[in-house]
């Protein structure tokens, strides 16, 4: 039960820059029962910024985050921003779900080799969106065990 | 040649004047001869007659002993003496006699002549010793022998007259050796004119086989002008500027392009060398060019790969392509440079270069237009469909059903585009997402195709006939994106109530390509339409007739073409439809 706990205590960082997705993101959330603390960065130097900032701040901060990863974002991309945080000694033990509406086969090739640990396109209905939060609630937050 | 025939020529004139000077020196010297021998007949004529004076004296004894001595030829003279002797009635005196008579003086000689006799003899002694000379012989004759008297004195008178005329004698001898030389001369004549006969025909023949000889040079020497003529000729009139150039570079031969291409005048250009026409920068490492040429002279390109400039007399370069020929002459090794100015050529490979370039900017800024918008577009009708469901989920009760109806036609016109723009995408793909090519086993294609449309083709009923089909060399997916948009297109548009029927078959072309069949026994169209199924977004039928967008054939199109192949369609209403597809091998 202390595992559960801490997994409840985990934010989820969201960088995402549009506002309406961010918006039915937290709607599907809600929807989802996710009791997560959330923290939304609008960009990649945004994303780095907090984590720099946030970084020593917590004991096992790497223990604390879940990042949600737009990969078409302004000033730095989430590609980038990706390869930034798994070359990051501090850093790339976090785990990084990239969530985007690209289906070119190459950002996923690329996203996997750059060291993302899931790949997910953004759905077109808001039922899709809800089932996924709900799988995402259910895997990261419940089964997986995070280091 | 011309020298030996002159030779030849005066050697024979020569030889034909020396025999017309050999002759005239003969019949000259003839005459000379004859007048010699006239004189020296006439001294012959006195020794014959000194012989015969002998032989009349033994003619004169013989007559009266022996008739037949007459008939010897041989003087013999112990005969004569023995005669001599026997009559007894002559004795010879004088040099060659005495020698004789020394011999046979015991011989006496009786009766001595008598004095008539010596009288007459020595009356006539002057006579004999002028016809004698020297009056070398003597002569004494029986005085006693009244029966020869008178005749010896007839005879000797007779003879002495007789032989005191010279003339008589000279004519008579001059008459035989006249005789004689006019045979000679004959045979000169004859001689003479045989030398000349075959001298006339020898030097008929030298001087038709002269002429024959000099009329053939001419011919030859017309034959080489009319060529050298037409060379020129052709020279002139070719559309290239051409150079001819000697070993050490001496400008030869130019025509009137290569006048106005290097603006120099033909005087000017001949004589002149080659390197001047040739920009400094390139100058110096041309003679070592034109050895290497002359090393191995082989019609080529010059500085192939390489952009040429010529020097013009105005100091203007002017870029040139130049093939080399070498060329034989009686003077020796040439090279004929035909040389053509490319000046507009570059221009109009630079302008479509540039339009090349352009086009091709053009072209990706287009595709990635296509990606971006593709993926842009989706962005929007994402959230309007996201945002349509939020709101028939939560507002449903506060909308009404009216609304309820026109947000679902909404969502659906957003699915409906979405659908649009990926398809778009699909087809932009073909080009942009292109893998290489490989052997691609086309029956394996199928046979995948058929086992991904399985469901289907059991849902239609489907009867798919696959003849062998080629291995080509092509980009794998997009042979298989090909068979199944067209066994797919063949499923779709089946007629209501039948089973779909497919044949796939194939045959090889002539030109390294092959031709492949798909023929389905489905709706078919109206022949005018065949060129329409194929462009992007055309359709024939509503949507509520037939699902699609109308991209299907387009892709098929765009796949076939990218292989350098072709795709038409044949078909009538309710007829089927053959899609023949040619494709290269390679």
């Amino acid at each position: 039960m202390e595992k559960e706990e801490e997994k409840k205590t985990i934010t989820i960082v969201i960088a995402e820059d549009d506002d309406d997705d961010y918006e039915l993101m937290m709607e599907a959330f809600k929807e989802a029962h996710l009791v997560n603390k959330t923290h939304r960065v609008k960009d990649g130097v945004e994303l780095m910024l907090y984590l720099h900032d946030n970084f020593g701040k917590k004991q096992n901060f790497w223990e604390s985050v879940l990042i949600l990863l737009d990969l078409n974002m302004p000033r730095k991309d989430g590609r980038e921003v990706l390869k930034e945080i798994k070359l990051n000694s501090d850093f790339k033990k976090l785990p990084i779900i990239i969530l985007t509406t690209s289906k070119a086969e190459e950002d996923i090739l690329r996203s996997y080799n750059d060291g993302a640990n899931s790949y997910i396109r953004k759905p077109v209905e808001f039922g899709e969106l809800l089932e996924i939060m709900k799988s995402l609630k259910k895997y990261w937050l419940e089964i997986v065990s995070l280091p | 040649m011309k020298g030996f025939q002159v030779f030849v020529a005066s050697m024979f004139l020569i030889a034909l004047i020396t025999i017309g000077l050999f002759n005239v020196s003969l019949v000259s010297s003839q005459r000379v001869v004859n007048d010699f021998t006239i004189i020296n007949i006439v001294s012959r004529q006195k020794q014959l007659v000194q012989r015969y004076a002998k032989e009349v004296l033994l003619y004169i004894n013989r007559d009266k002993i022996n008739i037949n001595f007459l008939s010897t030829s041989t003087y013999d003279l112990n005969y004569t003496k023995s005669i001599l002797l026997e009559s007894n009635t002559a004795l010879i005196e004088g040099k060659e006699v005495t020698k004789i008579f020394e011999k046979t003086e015991k011989v006496n000689l009786s009766p001595a002549p008598t004095e008539e006799i010596k009288i007459a003899l020595i009356n006539h002694k002057n006579t004999l010793e002028n016809l004698f000379e020297k009056g070398e012989a003597l002569l004494f004759l029986e005085p006693n022998h009244p029966q020869y008297k008178n005749k010896i004195s007839e005879f000797l008178s007779a003879e002495v007259e007789a032989y005191k005329s010279a003339d008589t004698i000279g004519s008579l001898y001059d008459e035989y050796f006249t005789n004689n030389s006019k045979r000679l001369l004959t045979l000169q004549l004859i001689i003479t004119i045989l030398f000349l006969l075959v001298g006339f025909f020898f030097i008929i023949f030298l001087v038709t086989s002269r002429n024959r000889l000099q009329s053939e040079l001419k011919q030859i020497t017309k034959e080489i002008k009319k060529q050298e003529d037409r060379f020129r000729i052709v020279v002139e009139a070719a559309p290239n500027a051409i150079i001819m150039v000697g070993k050490e570079g001496k400008i030869t031969l130019v025509n009137k392009q290569a006048e106005s291409l290097f603006e120099y005048p033909r005087e000017e250009l001949i004589g002149m060398t080659i390197e001047n026409l040739i920009p400094k920068r390139f100058r110096e490492k041309h003679p070592e060019h034109r050895k290497g040429f002359f090393a191995n002279p082989t019609p080529r390109a010059m500085g192939a790969g390489r952009d040429l400039y010529g020097l013009t007399k105005n100091g203007k370069e002017v870029p040139i392509e130049i093939g080399l020929n070498p060329i034989v002459t009686e003077s020796g090794q040439f090279v004929l440079a035909s040389i053509v100015n490319i000046t507009e050529r570059k221009r109009i490979e630079e302008a479509l270069k540039t339009t090349i370039e352009k086009l091709a900017i053009s072209n990706s800024e287009l595709e990635s237009f296509t990606v971006i918008a593709s993926h842009d577009l989706q962005e929007p009708l994402r959230k309007i469909t996201a945002f349509g469901d939020r709101l028939e989920e939560l507002c449903a009760n506060s909308i009404g059903e009216k609304g309820i109806d026109y947000l679902q036609r909404m969502k659906s016109a957003a699915k409906r585009m979405r659908q649009l723009i990926d398809d778009l995408l699909l087809l932009s793909r073909v080009t942009t997402k292109a893998n290489p090519y490989e052997k691609v086993d086309l029956n394996e294609v199928v046979k995948e195709v058929i086992a991904d449309l399985e469901s289907r083709i059991e849902e239609s009923n489907g009867d798919i006939n696959i003849k062998i089909l080629p291995t080509i060399n092509a980009d794998r997916v997009q042979m298989h994106q090909l068979f199944q948009n067209l066994i797919s297109n063949a499923l779709k548009y089946k007629k209501e109530y039948s089973q779909a029927v497919v044949n796939i078959d194939s045959k090889h072309l002539e030109n390294n390509s092959v031709e492949i069949t798909v023929s389905d026994n489905g709706i078919g169209f109206e022949e005018q339409y065949s060129d329409l199924i194929f462009k992007p977004f055309q359709r024939l039928h509503t949507r509520t007739e037939y699902e699609g967008s109308g991209i299907g054939l387009a892709i098929c199109k765009k796949i076939v073409n990218r292989h350098k192949g072709t795709i038409t369609a044949k078909s009538a209403l309710n007829k089927g439809t053959d899609f023949t597809i040619i494709l290269p091998l390679n």
